[in-house]
């Protein structure tokens, strides 16, 4: 399964709307680096992480076909996203996790895994930080790097917003206005990948 | 600060800055803009919430960490936190003369580590003046160096050693050196139940009698002398030789580190899995609270996981005090309805309700072995029987997929919605006869062929001819004579890509959606299509659809708790699948579904992802 990128690229020409075939493509730019970390998530080694990904994307692909032929009331970005979180959840059945916890062997503990988080939220979860991420590198890109810093300090980072101020030599003010003209261009970002 | 609505003053910039915010020229000057939030708290926290909601900031800052600032796992916290506990305790070690001894301590040679747990860490050893291999149990270094702690892990240690029986580990000494308490006791070989579990998984019904009546012995006579063990787990308990013979080990010793304030060692403190509700509560306990914990163990051992989950310990001990866990057979079909009914007994949530005493389990455990391996000649003990017949009565639907194998008791044949929907049931007619006809006819054919593509299209149809328009009285009536023709086949079971055929004919209708956005915003809901939105789930489960089930489940419980928190009674009833039900048995019910969905462990392979195979 190691033709990939082919298998994608026939699949992104089956897809014939222009629409739909952006939709596909922020669709695999979001859903890739989800499926990945909740694969490393669970201890997988990069190569199966990357399996996983190709197994589950593809299983979205081959039903866009019945997507077409079946459902064109919705929205090809909706139906993507539904059969996507779908299709992760039951991939990530495949291994036991419910095994009990509280052993007392070094073995057991150093072995153990992240587990019992509820599936569904999970993929919520990284889904959700996979948008903040590409909106912050997108927002990141568009304001001056002093801006960026008084946001990604005391929000991200929490600092205080006095300490922030006097390490870049700013009125407080200028960083509350700066942090808060991020915070908005993140979150108009956000609402834009998501509608893409 | 005040926590009112933005209180303005004369000279405040609300306007500009909305101006600001959406990247637009300012009508005054950026000085004065910034000199003006330097000071006023109300433009700041205007400011802020247009820029974003409170949430989305929070968010942000959650979502962002991991890129921005490398955080190790928690996860990584705690093993390292155990390795440095053992080499902690190995360090504090005087030197052996044999280099390939990890050290000494009083008259032992080190040779091994065996585990390491809340308590402290286990070594493997010789004891040079008897030239034996024993274990030994080193407290933890910061427990150590409690007072109170260390005092009462040499008590209790010393009070477990008065305790002679066969199931439990013997302890030969209790010493310290240099200021390091330890304990040595019999090196067993086995490993323990928890690793036995890991493993191999569940156990069988006469493995779990034989294990329970000897840990149950095991803890009577510890309580007889007034033990009581406080962290019955299935890491506690080694196994000798196979299964054959088990034994407790670590009586008593938990309360030491209860001692300790546990906070600063949270969390390698251990999981409270296996805590009783009074324990979890900080109640005082007494030796009852051994047989919840024996009965969580042996739910362990009959559905390989702990009874209670969650993600945090807070949650577990919620779950704990509150909570039902799943039944045990709906897990584990394999498991006698008796011997469910008897580890529920155990696991009562008042000390009251449980068993008389630890002996009087062991009797009963074994008596009840005795039956299994040879039913004709020894008999289930009379009360024990009675325990199965208590945990049949209640209905369950299966809303598993497939591998959860629920008992099923017959549904009363007309599906009875809710009283404000429902005028009459619905009944046989000559259309009812058709979808049945047309429905037994599609489920024949394999899904890929042409013939059966045909079928669901004449299904389609008669279901456009019956429903005609939403909203309408027939609309629902006809609604009402489809889930009942269809509910008998997701209840029984069906193949994943005709349940995707299926779960289309559930879809709930708009009285219901308007339900639960009203509930949404916290506004009570008559019950409306409850038992609908749970056939809907139950076809959703089916079609392996699984987030999509989840979330709709989550709408019913959510209507359901809002009713309850505004001022519904919970034991107040409606019609649900043909039953009256009280709120909280549906509630109960929603759960369930919930847990299951969470539970299932699935096939290899992702799985078909839409199978509404359209030829």
């Amino acid at each position: 399964m190691n033709d990939f990128p082919e298998t994608e690229s026939v699949l992104l020409a089956q897809i014939k709307s222009l629409e739909d075939q952006q939709a596909w493509e922020q669709f695999v730019s979001i859903y890739r680096p989800v499926i990945m970390r909740l694969a490393s998530k669970r201890g997988m080694q990069k190569a199966d992480a990357e399996d996983l990904t190709q197994q589950v994307l593809l299983s979205v692909a081959k039903s866009i076909d019945r997507w077409k032929k079946q459902n064109e009331s919705v929205r090809f970005r909706h139906w993507l996203h539904r059969v996507a979180k779908n299709a992760i959840i039951n991939a990530m059945k495949r291994k036991p996790r419910d095994l009990a916890v509280g052993g007392s062997t070094v073995g057991n503990r150093l072995s153990e895994q992240p587990s019992g988080k509820d599936p569904i939220e999970e993929v919520e979860l990284e889904y959700r930080r996979e948008l903040f991420l590409q909106a912050a590198s997108i927002v990141q890109g568009e304001v001056e790097p002093e801006t960026w810093q008084a946001f990604q300090r005391s929000v991200i980072e929490g600092m205080p917003i006095e300490k922030v101020a006097s390490d870049l030599c700013k009125s407080i003010g200028k960083i509350y206005a700066a942090r808060s003209r991020v915070m908005r261009k993140l979150k108009k970002a956000i609402e834009r990948l998501e509608l893409s | 600060m005040k926590r009112q609505a933005t209180q303005f003053e004369h000279g405040c910039l609300e306007q500009e800055i909305d101006l600001f915010l959406d990247g637009n020229d300012l009508p005054l000057h950026r000085e004065y803009f910034d000199r003006h939030l330097e000071s006023c708290d109300s433009c700041r926290r205007y400011l802020e919430k247009q820029a974003a909601d409170q949430h989305l900031w929070q968010e942000a800052q959650a979502m962002l960490t991991d890129r921005f600032l490398p955080a190790p796992a928690a996860q990584e916290d705690k093993s390292e936190q155990l390795s440095a506990m053992i080499k902690a305790v190995l360090g504090s070690l005087p030197r052996s003369e044999f280099p390939e001894h990890l050290g000494r301590l009083g008259n032992h040679e080190i040779t091994g580590v065996v585990g390491s747990g809340g308590m402290g860490v286990v070594l493997k050893a010789i004891d040079t003046t008897l030239d034996r291999t024993v274990a030994i149990k080193v407290l933890a270094p910061h427990l150590a160096n409690n007072e109170t702690a260390r005092k009462r892990f040499s008590r209790e240690a010393r009070a477990a050693a008065a305790v002679i029986h066969p199931n439990v580990i013997p302890i030969h000494s209790v010493s310290e050196d240099k200021g390091l308490p330890y304990l040595t006791m019999t090196f067993v070989k086995g490993g323990s139940l928890q690793q036995r579990l890991v493993k191999e998984g569940p156990f069988t019904p006469a493995a779990i009698l034989r294990i329970g009546a000897q840990i149950a012995a095991g803890l009577g006579a510890a309580h007889d002398q007034g033990l009581v063990h406080r962290d019955i787990k299935p890491a506690n308990i080694l196994l000798e030789q196979g299964v054959e013979r088990v034994a407790i080990t670590d009586f008593g010793l938990a309360r030491a580190v209860d001692d300790a304030s546990i906070t600063q060692s949270q969390i390698i403190a251990g999981t409270p899995q296996f805590m009783s509700p009074e324990q979890a509560r900080g109640e005082a306990i007494d030796q009852r609270s051994d047989l919840f914990g024996l009965g969580s163990l042996l739910y362990t051992l009959a559905t390989g996981r702990p009874p209670f989950r969650a993600d945090s310990s807070y949650g577990v001990m919620r779950k704990i005090c509150d909570d039902s866990p799943m039944p045990i057979r709906a897990l584990n079909p394999d498991i006698p309805d008796w011997l469910s009914g008897f580890i529920n007994k155990l696991m009562h949530k008042t000390p009251a309700g449980r068993f008389e005493s630890a002996n009087d389990v062991a009797r009963k455990l074994e008596e009840s072995l005795a039956h299994l391996q040879q039913p004709s000649a020894n008999e289930l003990p009379a009360e024990v029987a009675a325990l199965g017949r208590n945990s049949k009565s209640k209905v369950r639907i299966a809303i598993g997929l497939g591998l959860v194998t629920v008992v099923l008791v017959t549904l009363a044949f007309a599906l009875i919605f809710s009283p404000t929907l429902q005028k009459e049931p619905v009944r046989s007619s000559a259309e009812s006869n058709q979808i049945a006809a047309l429905i037994a006819n599609w489920k024949e054919h394999d899904p890929h062929t042409e013939e059966a593509g045909q079928k669901r299209e004449k299904i389609k149809e008669l279901h456009a001819v019956h429903a005609g328009m939403p909203g309408t009285e027939k609309f629902l009536e006809a609604k009402r004579m489809w889930a009942n023709e269809l509910l008998p086949i997701l209840l029984a079971g069906v193949e994943v890509e005709k349940a995707h055929f299926l779960h289309r004919f559930t879809e709930p209708f708009a009285a219901i959606r308007l339900a639960d956005e009203a509930a949404a915003q916290g506004q009570t809901t008559q019950p409306i299509g409850w038992d609908w939105q749970a056939i809907h789930m139950l076809a959703l489960g089916r079609a392996e659809l699984l987030a999509d089930s989840y979330e709709e489940n989550d709408l019913l419980i959510n209507k359901i708790e809002v009713n309850i928190r505004n001022g519904v009674s919970p034991d107040s009833k409606t019609y649900f699948l043909g039953e009256q039900c009280s709120l909280q048995e549906i509630l109960r019910e929603c759960r369930l579904h919930r847990a299951m969905i969470q539970a299932i462990h699935g096939p290899p392979s992702p799985g078909p992802v839409d199978n509404d195979s359209n030829e």
